[in-house]
């Protein structure tokens, strides 16, 4: 909604004689627009419903969550796929005899509100067991108690605040909100610090500048950053946040330049740090950009381009061209022309479905080799997923006490060539 | 590019035929597969298509299922896995006697499946530290075992050394008949305060004058 | 402040864009009083209509010098096509409709704009790379890029032919009887619809200046950036007085200004660090128009109701 327009009530009467009632509903309509298109920010845009009927047997549905159209929506849809396949071949190798699955995705827009109203819908769709998604920690923070109502199991591929899985006072004391939500990638605790660790040990920077995106993500990353670079013996150029869906960066790239920094940390998504590359580069300022895993997507090097040359991302996970097992996943996603980019969390993505399904053929062994009613397998699937021990495409998967994976492994990339190439890979072993 | 680091380089001599390094070719091989895959006809790719998703199938029943023991058992259709992706370090506790300048750390070295993976401590994660293994540098763990080994971190140099990092990590060397890797094994808990309290013991009373490193938030006008 | 002309230089430049994307907001108003609010998808057409210049018309390698000029053809083409196409088959049916019917039907214009080159656009989901001119230059101590001078040549060869055009074409001043009194405008001979169709053109002209400029020097574009650039020229449009042409380009380039300085500078008033910044530009910008409200309801140009065009 672009706005209100209240209808004059003499409309009749010459124009002349409105001038200064229009003048006050100029004041009107702007104040009012301003406000409100401030506050929502993004036309709005379909979401790409994939369920279809029903077939014969048992099916159930796995549920989607990711931004499918517009911002993030490269990695989001990489998410979808990687579900799409792990769904796939479910099916096709009978992983669970006589029990279909499909996939039910939802676009959330990257935005909390659209993401909680997706929750409701996949809890309120009797066939749903279990979803994958979001992508981002913000949205993820909307939907946690929706699932944990409904008994649901939800597991993210992407999510690394460290709050969504060890609660608010994490660094002090740690304890989980939602026993009903899991991830398979590791948290920005860990993230930020590798982060840290490359730019002092590796590239031998000193001044960081340090800019975030004020999401949930963003934010608890640089923040991360910042703490991890000081204790290093680093210093902190200066601090500054965007907004995201900001073009123009001039101003922050004056300072940038003035402040001395000899590297940039962003906290947030691609979206906005290609451009903020790109102008900083136009400006001759040739420091790296380094960000964390929500920058991780080819989209960054095909906007940025020559910009982008030499600036690093971290991101959860080991590169997917060294785990054997990924293979034919790379395989599938390229040879059925998917969208999207399966680079970051396609793979995780893949594990996190199939966590699921394996859950669910671990609750229909125990009981007798029938499904139990629905209430009691959402709620059963949940306990099952806590005990995965499997090995995935990306390596072993399991939970910890948290919902944390335990395949805690890190990657820093960088462009060279206009590719993310990995330069340093990295284990937490707790 | 400008203004940016020095990348770690690639392995040492023995990169040889049989052994990829990280990120040297990875990118490419999927792309001139795929092109090659293009070039194929119809009905050379469906028949490949079936094969492969015959062969993942077999794969995925083999992997996945549960009881089945480790993937040696049938060598040809498990895929070699990377060193890094199948080896893990656990920290069991300082070892004795420590010197003045360097401590001893005893550490627990898995390797989960395949081909045996020798390992060399390159560093421990800051200049000024220099990290061996005792009493070998290198050494080989075979699948399935653990390993045993004791680290030897000396301190050469207090100047700009963080004395209190969260997440220090050890710089390793890995290497099988599939790759050789430069990977990090990363620990917090007890090892980082070990690790602390022998670079304080090192360069609180070290006679060299410390430099004045900013500590902590010093010079900085951070606001999170 | 070693980097105040650095930070003026930004918000001029960023205040220009904001200008000549404001003009079609403010001749659009002084002349059939409708708040266009479809202005800012005009300004996103023209971006692609010299993308598709560029990408699938111009042969690879054309020289900047021949692709900016046919560039701006193109994407003027676009844009004018659109605009016109708006005024005659959204607005002109409703011309005599409630005034909320319009703005409805602008909002619903908008909306269906951006989901088109959503949908047929190729690649136009996310960014798309846009050929940039950003060879920099230094200026004592400011730097500017090509595409700024682009920008700065643009805005001021076209606002003094809209000045010239406005006061002295016969056009010029038929649109200033039509926006002083329309009926009369008519009974004395003016075909007003006619001036409308102008004034929608002229407006989409300039948006596709503005979208030229912005790709050139951001490097790329995608189907949002019509909303939060259309939304800050029609802020700026308010503040310099709607209806006004010299009002919309000064709104834009103090909006331009005060944006750039209250990112760069707030936060370093002490006890008010968590109040700027990047993020908080916006907000300062808008406060500033409230404020602008508040003193001077009628804009800072708006008393000046005969140069209405």
């Amino acid at each position: 909604m672009r706005g209100t327009h209240r209808l004059p009530p003499g409309r009749k009467c010459l124009r002349k004689g409105l001038i200064v009632r229009k003048r006050s509903l100029v004041i009107l309509t702007s104040v009012l627009t301003t406000g409100a298109l401030t506050l929502t920010a993004c036309g709005s845009r379909d979401n790409g419903n994939k369920s279809g009927g029903s077939s014969s047997g048992t099916t159930l549905t796995i549920g989607v969550d990711a931004p499918l159209s517009g911002e993030n929506s490269t990695t989001g849809l990489g998410i979808q796929y990687g579900v799409q396949i792990a769904v796939d071949d479910a099916n096709k190798n009978n992983w669970v005899p006589g029990v279909k699955f499909k996939v039910k995705a939802l676009d959330d827009k990257a935005q909390p509100a659209t993401g909680q109203s997706n929750a409701t819908a996949l809890v309120g769709d009797a066939s749903v067991v279990g979803a994958v998604g979001p992508l981002n920690s913000g949205v993820a923070q909307s939907m946690q108690q929706v699932f944990n109502s409904a008994n649901m199991v939800e597991i993210s591929p992407s999510n690394t605040n460290p709050t969504l899985t060890q609660g608010k006072d994490w660094q002090t004391n740690k304890s989980r909100p939602y026993k009903t939500y899991f991830r398979t990638a590791t948290t920005d605790a860990l993230q930020g610090s590798f982060a840290a660790d490359y730019a002092w040990n590796g590239l031998k920077k000193k001044k960081a500048f340090v800019v975030d995106d004020k999401q949930t993500y963003g934010a608890g990353l640089a923040g991360i950053f910042n703490g991890a670079f000081k204790k290093l013996g680093g210093s902190i150029a200066g601090t500054d946040h965007v907004n995201t869906g900001d073009t123009d960066f001039s101003s922050l790239v004056t300072k940038i330049k003035a402040s001395g920094a000899d590297m940039v940390y962003y906290g947030g998504q691609y979206d906005e740090s290609e451009k903020i590359t790109k102008q900083l580069k136009g400006a001759k300022v040739n420091i790296p950009l380094m960000g964390g895993d929500g920058m991780y997507a080819t989209t960054y090097i095909q906007t940025a381009g020559q910009a982008a040359e030499g600036d690093l991302a971290t991101s959860v996970g080991v590169p997917a061209d060294t785990l054997p097992a990924a293979k034919s996943f790379i395989a599938t996603y390229k040879s059925k022309g998917y969208k999207g980019d399966y680079g970051a969390y396609g793979a995780y993505s893949y594990d996190a479905a199939t966590a699921i399904i394996k859950a669910v053929k671990a609750v229909k062994d125990a009981n007798g080799g029938k499904l139990p009613a629905s209430d009691q397998l959402r709620s059963k699937v949940v306990d099952a997923v806590q005990k995965s021990d499997f090995d995935g495409i990306t390596g072993k998967v399991s939970f910890d006490q948290y919902g944390d994976t335990q395949n805690k492994q890190l990657t820093v990339y960088q462009v060279k060539g206009g590719k993310w190439v990995a330069v340093k890979t990295g284990t937490f072993n707790g | 590019m400008s203004g940016t680091g020095p990348v770690e380089p690639a392995g040492p001599a023995e990169t040889g035929a049989g052994h990829d390094v990280i990120g040297a070719d990875a990118p490419h091989l999927g792309d001139q597969a795929l092109d090659r895959w293009r070039a194929l006809s119809p009905r050379v790719r469906g028949a490949t298509l079936a094969a492969a998703t015959l062969t993942t199938a077999g794969l995925a029943a083999v992997l996945l299922a549960p009881g089945t023991g480790p993937d040696r058992a049938l060598p040809a259709a498990a895929p070699v896995p990377f060193p890094a992706n199948v080896t893990g370090w656990h920290y069991l506790g300082p070892a004795t006697p420590p010197g003045p300048r360097s401590g001893l750390f005893r550490f627990a070295v898995r390797v989960d499946s395949g081909p045996p993976v020798t390992l060399t401590v390159v560093d421990a994660a800051f200049a000024g530290l220099d990290a061996t293994v005792t009493p070998e540098p290198a050494f080989t763990v075979p699948a399935g075992t653990t390993r045993r080994v004791t680290v030897r971190i000396s301190v050469t140099d207090c100047s700009g050394l963080p004395l209190d990092a969260d997440l220090p990590f050890l710089d390793v060397t890995l290497r099988n008949t599939r790759a050789i890797q430069h990977h990090s094994f990363i620990f917090d808990g007890a090892y980082s305060q070990d690790l602390s309290a022998v670079l304080h013991r090192a360069c609180d009373r070290s006679p060299a004058p410390l430099p004045s490193r900013p500590s902590g938030s010093a010079g900085s006008q951070n606001a999170d | 402040m070693h980097t105040l002309p650095q930070q003026l230089a930004n918000g001029l430049l960023l205040g220009s864009m904001y200008g000549l994307i404001a003009i079609g907001y403010t001749m659009v108003y002084g002349i059939v009083q409708l708040i266009n609010f479809a202005h800012g998808e005009i300004f996103m057409t023209g971006a692609f209509g010299a993308l598709t210049v560029y990408v699938y018309i111009l042969p690879d390698g054309t020289s900047m010098w021949a692709a900016v000029p046919l560039m701006l053809i193109g994407g003027g083409i676009v844009s004018v096509l659109v605009a016109v196409g708006a005024e005659r088959f959204a607005y002109r049916p409703l011309r005599q409709a409630p005034r909320l019917a319009p703005l409805i039907t602008a909002i619903g214009l908008s909306l269906t704009l951006q989901e088109l080159v959503r949908n047929f656009y190729p690649g136009a989901d996310k960014s798309r790379a846009f050929p940039s001119l950003d060879a920099t230059h230094s200026i004592g101590s400011v730097d500017i890029t090509d595409a700024d001078i682009f920008l700065v040549c643009a805005a001021i060869v076209c606002m003094s032919s809209l000045a010239w055009f406005v006061r002295k074409s016969r056009t010029g001043r038929a649109m200033q009887a039509t926006a002083q009194d329309p009926d009369t405008a008519q009974l004395m001979g003016i075909d007003t619809n006619r001036i409308i169709v102008v004034a929608f053109a002229i407006g989409g002209f300039f948006a596709a200046v503005a979208a030229l400029s912005y790709g050139l020097k951001y490097g790329n574009i995608d189907y949002r950036m019509g909303f939060l650039m259309g939304l800050k020229a029609f802020t700026a449009a308010v503040m310099g007085g709607i209806g006004n042409i010299y009002g919309a380009m000064l709104g834009g380039v103090v909006l331009g200004i005060a944006e750039t300085l209250a990112s760069a500078y707030i936060s370093n008033i002490p006890g008010m660090q968590q109040l700027g910044g990047q993020s908080w530009a916006n907000v300062w910008a808008f406060v500033l128009l409230i404020l602008v409200l508040l003193f001077r309801p009628q804009g800072l140009l708006g008393e000046r109701v005969a140069d209405r065009a």
